[in-house]
């Protein structure tokens, strides 16, 4: 088929290009599932993936070299990349081509309700394990609402489905809720204004279902910024891997830091009112977290570093079951410790407190006022 | 990076719609940038800023492939101006490294005539500190000419040097190679009005063009210095001036070929002959002929012998054919695999353009002499070094095929080109692979895995199984032109060998990349000249020791030793008689898996362990 021309064998025979086209996964599926290692579940993951891109081709209807192509390419992070980050990042990368080439060329009238179930799977159903099938049954039937009813492009749709929390259940609803609103007669500025102003008084886990609210509504009025939003789209896709982290620590993830090599543990948890003195030569950085803290303000300072506010939240309020109950916020300078893949991930969110020039000793205490089982935990400190 | 092609070769829609791909591929870019340092991803900021500039052109030709024929402006010169653009970026990548192989020869014999007028080299060894070369590391190769008087010439032809000087005298080195990329890009616009001559049309030229002026081997010729390109170009100019009968255009053509390289004489010969109407053009033939032979032997004196008109036995030349089919460091399968159509095309001779047909004829005389040789690989130098000239009328093949390949095969020669093509200008000092039978993707395997992936790469240079499995299945598909979905067979290939490979093999080389390496040294040594015509090995002495994965049973070790040298394999120690040249002993290996040999005394050449 010389390239550049619509499958005949698609656009006369589909009845054929479905066989073709599950064949084709058929086979690609057992040949990853040789090839992918088990390192991750997302690497256990690559025969779903390959049936997912497979899938894109099959509804893109043109170009289905590409999608083959496409699917056959996620083998080379699996047998090349050894650096489990590299890897991953590379399928999504690949993943994220092969979709956004399908959207780009699918008929969007008859595509759109497929590539969304598939962005959706990618998205939200890695790790399997992992899934509470009837919670993400409903983000996904409202991901299919919010296409078919509501008028929503998938880009947008993906965003809102992504970053729908499915804890507590009532939250399930709100693709269903952003559809009506969707509906409403009213001037899609006027909503986007009213859920900015919501959104700046709101904790951070609404906070961030109302930007992206915004985004939904405004995303057919973007105009000049058509190609960096789709930029930003693929980009922020191709890091389905971690589809958790862009859905609750986006973007205080941009902001984190590795640990420095020169960091020591210490792993000590303080209860309200306790201190810990440890010997520093010079200026000091220490990696604090909250335990237990979840449910107390953004900004609660739960203890003092060498007098400087320890403001951190708990470690782990971005757990995708604490985050919206949650009250935190994520710290400024967040440690770069991703835990989990897929939609469970989760970015351990302790923050780093530069101690500048401590006498000698860095006096380290609880705030005496924290609630009972709260602890302040010291988790490492890096010596300049 | 793409924006002035753009503008060359594109309008209307299809020009507004690549801007905003590019435009959007930047903002993608910055935005995986920014997430290098919070997910800890671990890559060489140079290759992935390097495999993104390769992966936009791809995207670009792309685009100017399957774009409205309105929307493109497309002609010879507008191509030859955009390969052109491309070499110029081209050429710092090249220079990250020095210049290597037979380059810094080239470039000091032009110094040479710059600076002294004439072509003794003497004085620019002695003084290789002010030589644009930046290689202080410079002799006389071996078997350069040495005058009467203790002359020191180069074995290398001094036309490309002649050529060069102009460049030179600009901007020394980069202007040196700027001459080449020069040559560069009027073999493209001569490769495209080939094309249009042979009534290629124009849409299969637009989509075949990237693959052969920026696909390997032209672009890692194009931007270094060496004969092949501007061979290149003379040779396409005299396939057109002969197919237009215009003598004007295919002698000088020709001349200048011959110059280049005197084993393009055989070349020249055939289409000589082939030119031959009337007793007037035999006689034009022979002086022709004769002018680049007399000035050749002339000046580059007696490197070459009239022995060398002999070819060599029929096994050497199956090797050296397959080889340049096949081998996975030097075949064009794995360095240039859209050619590997070009070989398909051969079978269905009578369809092809007459320019196909007459300059692969041409050649065959060339070829002949080519594959026995023990160097037909190219030795040091990028791959496929041998054919570049020919690259434009295999891709003639490919074009006039064009059609009737799938466009998954084509998909796919495109992902593992624009791979070549991301390595080799990132990587440049990795287009120069020893000659030891592994190749850069087996080793990265081998590297990765610790487990023997060289064996599954077909290779000619250190003959293998694979390399008799791929040749018979190579006539097997040539003979029944079998035709197969290449998506439907590759992820079957690659799942099999994935899993074969990790597992002990038959036969361990001991100076492999799987071999874990505990003290001792290659042999020979890295960069021995003619490392293909020894048989190589990791010598170990006392206290050194190796591990590999290998199959439980006896195995024969081969070795040489000097002295008499013990080994220990598990736990029986073995010991390794002095040999005169290459012994073997009989070992045991104790069960499948990782095996620790060591060297308790003495010193020995392992050579490689067979099992039985």
């Amino acid at each position: 088929m010389p390239i550049g021309r619509v499958t005949p064998a698609v656009t006369q025979l589909r009845g054929s290009a479905v066989g073709e086209w599950l064949a084709f996964a058929i086979v690609m599926a057992i040949a990853s599932y040789f090839v992918a290692p088990a390192a991750t579940p997302i690497d256990r993951a690559l025969p779903f993936v390959v049936v997912l891109i497979s899938t894109c081709g099959f509804i893109a209807q043109r170009f289905p070299a590409f999608f083959q192509i496409a699917a056959l390419l996620l083998f080379a992070p699996a047998i090349f990349i050894a650096d489990e980050h590299t890897r991953l990042l590379a399928y999504g990368l690949v993943a994220a081509a092969a979709f956004a080439f399908a959207l780009a060329i699918a008929n969007v009238a008859h595509a759109s309700v497929a590539l969304t179930v598939i962005g959706v799977l990618l998205l939200r159903w890695i790790p399997l394990s992992q899934v509470i099938v009837w919670r993400e049954v409903i983000v996904m039937i409202g991901a299919v609402v919010l296409v078919t009813v509501g008028g929503l492009k998938p880009a947008p749709t993906l965003a809102i489905a992504l970053l729908t929390p499915i804890f507590p259940a009532k939250m399930l609803l709100f693709p269903f809720v952003v559809a009506i609103l969707l509906l409403l007669p009213i001037p899609r500025l006027a909503i986007a204004a009213a859920f900015a102003v919501f959104g700046y008084y709101a904790r951070y886990s609404i906070t961030i279902l109302c930007i992206v609210l915004i985004i939904a509504v405004l995303w057919d009025q973007r105009h000049l910024l058509n190609v960096p939003a789709y930029a930003a789209a693929i980009a922020l896709f191709a890091l389905w891997p971690w589809s958790g982290i862009v859905a609750r620590a986006f973007p205080a993830i941009l902001f984190a830091e590795p640990p420095s090599p020169k960091s020591q543990p210490v792993w000590v948890a303080l209860s309200r009112g306790e201190t810990f003195t440890i010997d520093v030569p010079r200026s000091a950085t220490v990696t604090a977290s909250g335990a237990n803290t979840a449910s107390l303000p953004a900004g609660r300072i739960v203890g003092w570093i060498d007098g400087r506010a320890a403001d951190v939240p708990d470690f782990g309020f971005m757990r995708r079951e604490h985050f919206f109950s949650s009250r935190n916020r994520p710290p400024r300078t967040p440690l770069a410790d991703i835990h989990d893949y897929g939609a469970a991930s989760w970015l351990h969110t302790a923050g780093r407190i530069r101690v500048a020039a401590p006498a000698n000793t860095l006096r380290i205490s609880a705030a005496p006022d924290l609630p009972p089982r709260t602890k302040l935990q010291i988790e490492a400190v890096e010596f300049e | 990076m793409t924006v002035i092609p753009a503008f060359l070769l594109l309008r209307g829609n299809a020009l507004r719609r690549w801007l905003a791909i590019e435009f959007g591929a930047w903002i993608l870019l910055g935005a995986l940038a920014l997430f290098v340092r919070p997910f800890q991803i671990q890559i060489d900021p140079y290759l992935a800023v390097v495999t993104f500039g390769v992966c936009v052109i791809a995207a670009f030709f792309a685009c100017v492939a399957l774009a409205d024929p309105l929307d493109v402006r497309w002609s010879a010169n507008r191509a030859a101006v955009v390969a052109a653009l491309f070499y110029a970026v081209a050429i710092p990548l090249m220079l990250r490294t020095p210049i290597d192989g037979d380059e810094p020869y080239y470039l000091l014999e032009t110094e040479s005539i710059v600076h002294d007028r004439d072509l003794d080299l003497s004085n620019q060894y002695r003084d290789l500190r002010h030589s644009a070369t930046g290689r202080t590391d410079l002799g006389p190769q071996l078997g350069d000419p040495v005058g009467r008087r203790g002359e020191q010439y180069s074995r290398h032809e001094p036309f490309l040097a002649l050529l060069m000087i102009p460049g030179y005298l600009i901007g020394r080195l980069p202007g040196a190679i700027a001459v080449i990329a020069l040559f560069g890009a009027l073999l493209a616009r001569s490769t495209v009005r080939l094309f249009e001559d042979e009534g290629i049309a124009d849409a299969t030229t637009r989509a075949i063009f990237p693959f052969i002026a920026l696909g390997p081997p032209i672009i890692f010729y194009a931007a270094r210095i060496w004969p092949e390109v501007p061979a290149a170009f003379c040779f396409v100019e005299a396939i057109r001036g002969m197919r237009q009968r215009r003598a004007a255009r295919w002698m000088p053509a020709l001349l200048a070929f011959v110059l280049l390289k005197l084993r393009f004489l055989l070349v020249a010969v055939i289409l000589v002959v082939r030119a031959f109407r009337r007793r007037s053009h035999a006689a034009i033939a022979i002086g022709i002929l004769a002018v680049p032979v007399a000035i050749v032997a002339f000046t580059s004196g007696n490197v070459h012998r009239w022995a060398e008109l002999i070819p060599g036995s029929p096994m050497a030349m199956l090797r050296g054919l397959f080889g340049l089919l096949l081998d996975g460091a030097a075949g064009i399968l794995f360095q240039a695999p859209i050619y590997v159509f070009a070989v398909i095309a051969l079978t269905r001779w009578r369809a092809m353009p007459p320019a196909f047909r007459l300059g692969i004829s041409s050649c065959a005389l060339y070829l002949l002499y080519l594959v026995p040789r023990l160097e037909w690989h190219g030795g040091w130098s990028p791959p496929l070094r041998y054919i570049v000239f020919l690259i434009p009328i295999l891709g003639l093949g490919a074009a006039a095929l064009w059609e009737r390949i799938s466009s998954q095969a084509i998909v796919a020669c495109a992902a593992w080109t624009v791979a070549l093509v991301a390595h080799g200008m990132a990587y440049p000092w990795r287009l120069f692979h020893i000659q030891n039978g592994e190749n850069v993707v087996s080793e990265t395997l081998s590297a990765i895995w610790h487990s023997d992936f060289s064996r599954l790469f077909p290779s000619f240079i250190r003959p293998n199984f694979a390399a008799v499995v791929a040749s018979i299945a190579t006539i097997i598909v040539l003979i029944i032109s079998l035709r197969f979905r290449a998506a439907w067979l590759l992820p079957v290939i690659i799942a099999i060998a994935f899993v074969f490979g990790r597992r002990a093999g038959d036969r361990i080389e001991f100076e492999d990349t799987h071999v874990i390496h505990r003290g001792g040294g290659l042999y020979p040594q890295e960069f021995q000249v003619q490392r293909f015509a020894y048989r190589g090995g990791w010598i170990v002495k006392q206290g050194d020791s190796l591990s590999f994965l290998a199959r439980a049973g006896p195995s024969k070790l081969q070795y040489s030793a000097g002295a008499t040298s013990m080994i220990q394999i598990g736990r029986d120690a073995y010991v390794l008689p002095a040999t005169s040249g290459y012994g073997a002993i009989e070992v045991n290996i104790p069960h499948t898996g990782r095996v620790e040999l060591r060297c308790l005394s003495g010193t020995a050449n392992l050579d490689r362990m067979d099992h039985e």
